[in-house]
């Protein structure tokens, strides 16, 4: 999953950059409210999910909020902020914010309100994703195929669930690498290639479907 | 003791006081004037003895009566034991009759000389009952009169003593002023004063407490730092990474330590300078500060430069100045980027001194304010309550703080303090 990270603060940044890059998310951090919304804005840029802190320099993170919203972006953005009162939550949730989190919080809180985030705009209410053969728990980061466990990298899991999101929707190469590498990351040309490659080798080629001149998609 | 009882007690005294004087006088004008009016009776007698022919003995036993005729002979007389003289002085006298007093009455009338006697027993037994019959009724009403009194006095006092009871009632730190109205005008002011002082109070308060909700914002992102560098601290199997983790754990513990330090150091700030004044020179204590910072500036390899002019006295404590330039050189040594010069400056135009401290780091977003900045939000960018700690100390010197954005190529924040010269 991709996610943009607007943080100021090195120390949480670098933190939370580090955190969520071991759990297989591909995090952008931007420290300038002005640069976020230049990149919130931009279509080409493809985001699951934000990660917004308030106090920012440039841009407020409330204006840069109302800004996204007003473009008609519906990317999940959770709020991350030292502003606990409850008019400041309440100025976050009413300008477009999904969730807030008020500092300091833990990481595990943070990736379980991520998950709920994506579930919800997934349209799901069971935290699992499946299909016939597939079960991927987001929660635990577990892949099951017929009950039995399959041990896979942070990449081969995030490649499986960026597929897994929505079953049968067929996903581009580019597509795949937006999820999987942040900007700052080279990617090789390949690299899909072999993760898909060594993913088959551990759940089974026939569940991944290679459907030609557009990508893969789950087999349903 | 209540003023109320005061009052009553010092008041019963003195009607009691008063009371009483006034009964001992009155009690002797009324027994004098008794005493004439058994003159007149005398008189009286004497003139109705020498008016009759035919005297007999009285009833009355009271008065006494003795009547001689022109050569000295007793012609008459009340009581045989009387014998008193034919030639007492005319008029009234008094003499002894076997031993007891009597006041003697006597009159020459054309045929005979008239004594009229009375017992001065039997005179001041009346007079003394004249007295005290018209004295009774005054003493019975002296504690009526204490009586209402005592009431007129609670009645009067009563809004202090509601005053007072508002006052019980009330919330520790309730600020709300006391009411004034109704209250005696000798009250009130005292009342007003106390309203000021509340309102002292409630401001001193409300800093503590704008102070404790800036603080406590302020400590938010360290430790939310710190929250998450603990928590991706086992993330990862390689050693190098976990070792880059562990350090900036390490930095986040240094950057939450310093905050809190910073913090202390603001709480400790008194509002009101404590210490006596002296004169002190500011290029000393800006020379002493540098020299304190020296070891820190080369630990981040940053340069200080030293341009102070000489013979600026001001008249403060150099305590105060110490944490003014301390906190300054602290955050301009802690943002600027090593390899770069932080320059301390002061100057003086014989009214005013002028200290400048300038750093090549980050600085400031020229859209902020100085109120902004002195913001929770603004100075945990800019080095956290430090520049609050120079801000509250400066203020209470009467002077002021600036932030400005370096001029010229190179970014940096000038912190400007202008201190008056008195």
């Amino acid at each position: 999953m991709r996610v943009l990270l607007v943080e100021d603060d090195p120390m949480i940044g670098a933190s939370l950059v580090r955190g969520l890059s071991d759990h297989g998310y591909a995090v952008d951090w931007i420290r300038d409210g002005a640069e976020a919304q230049s990149r919130l804005l931009d279509t080409e840029e493809q985001f699951q999910m934000v990660l917004l802190d308030l106090g920012l320099p440039s841009i407020d993170g409330l204006e840069l909020l109302t800004a996204v919203r007003r473009s008609g972006s519906d990317v999940p953005i959770l709020v991350i902020s030292a502003r606990g009162k409850l008019d400041n939550r309440v100025a976050g949730l009413d300008r477009g914010a999904d969730d807030y989190l008020i500092k300091p919080f833990e990481l595990p809180e943070l990736e379980a309100r991520m998950r709920a985030l994506s579930r919800r705009r997934g349209g799901r209410a069971t935290p699992q994703l499946k299909t016939a053969h597939l079960t991927l728990d987001p929660a635990l980061r577990a892949v099951l195929k017929d009950e039995t466990v399959i041990h896979l990298s942070a990449k081969e899991y995030a490649i499986l669930h960026a597929l897994m999101v929505r079953p049968g929707a067929v996903l581009s190469r580019a597509q795949l690498e937006t999820r999987i590498y942040s900007w700052c990351d080279t990617v090789e040309s390949n690299a899909v290639d072999f993760l898909l490659h060594r993913l088959r080798q551990k759940i089974g080629p026939e569940q991944i479907v290679n459907v030609r001149n557009l990508g893969w998609r789950v087999h349903t | 003791m209540s003023l109320r009882r005061r009052l009553v007690i010092s008041m019963c005294a003195a009607i009691l006081l008063v009371g009483l004087a006034g009964a001992v006088v009155a009690y002797f004008e009324i027994s004098h004037q008794t005493k004439r009016l058994l003159d007149g009776q005398l008189r009286q007698v004497a003139a109705v003895v020498a008016s009759r022919t035919i005297l007999q003995p009285r009833g009355d036993d009271a008065i006494q009566v003795e009547v001689w005729n022109l050569d000295g002979s007793r012609r008459y007389t009340s009581d045989p034991a009387l014998q008193l003289a034919h030639r007492q002085p005319i008029g009234f006298s008094q003499i002894a009759i076997n031993g007891e007093p009597y006041r003697i009455f006597m009159a020459d009338f054309p045929d005979r000389t008239v004594a009229v006697a009375q017992a001065v027993d039997a005179r001041d037994d009346q007079a003394e009952g004249a007295a005290l019959a018209a004295l009774t009724p005054a003493l019975l009403m002296l504690p009526l009169l204490a009586l209402v009194m005592a009431v007129v006095v609670s009645v009067l006092l009563r809004p202090v003593r509601e005053a007072a009871q508002v006052v019980a009632e009330r919330q520790p730190l309730s600020s709300e002023p006391l009411n004034i109205s109704g209250l005696p005008r000798e009250i009130a002011p005292l009342v007003e004063e106390i309203n000021r002082l509340l309102q002292r109070q409630q401001a001193a308060l409300e800093e503590e407490s704008a102070f404790l909700t800036d603080a406590a914002h302020a400590l938010r992102t360290p430790l939310a730092a710190l929250q998450l560098q603990v928590d991706v601290l086992d993330g990862s199997p390689d050693p190098v990474e976990r070792n880059s983790r562990l350090a900036a754990l390490r930095a986040g513990i240094r950057r939450a330590a310093r905050l809190s330090e910073q913090l202390l150091a603001v709480a400790r700030i008194p509002a009101t300078a404590t210490e006596p004044l002296e004169q002190v020179d500011l290029d000393a204590i800006i020379q002493e500060t540098c020299d304190l910072y020296r070891a820190i500036a080369a630990d981040a390899q940053v340069q200080l430069r030293l341009q102070a002019e000489s013979g600026i006295s001001l008249r403060c404590n150099s305590r105060d100045l110490l944490v003014i330039f301390g906190n300054l050189l602290d955050n301009a040594i802690h943002f600027a980027p090593s390899g770069s010069i932080v320059e301390v400056e002061s100057t003086s135009d014989g009214v005013s001194a002028t200290a400048e401290v300038r750093d090549c780091g980050p600085g400031i977003p020229t859209t902020e304010s100085n109120n902004l900045i002195l913001h929770a939000g603004g100075i945990e960018r800019l080095g956290g309550f430090g520049l609050r700690a120079v801000h509250n100390v400066t203020a209470r010197l009467g002077g002021e703080v600036k932030m400005l954005s370096r001029v010229g190529p190179a970014s940096g924040l000038v912190v400007r303090i202008i201190l008056p010269i008195r």
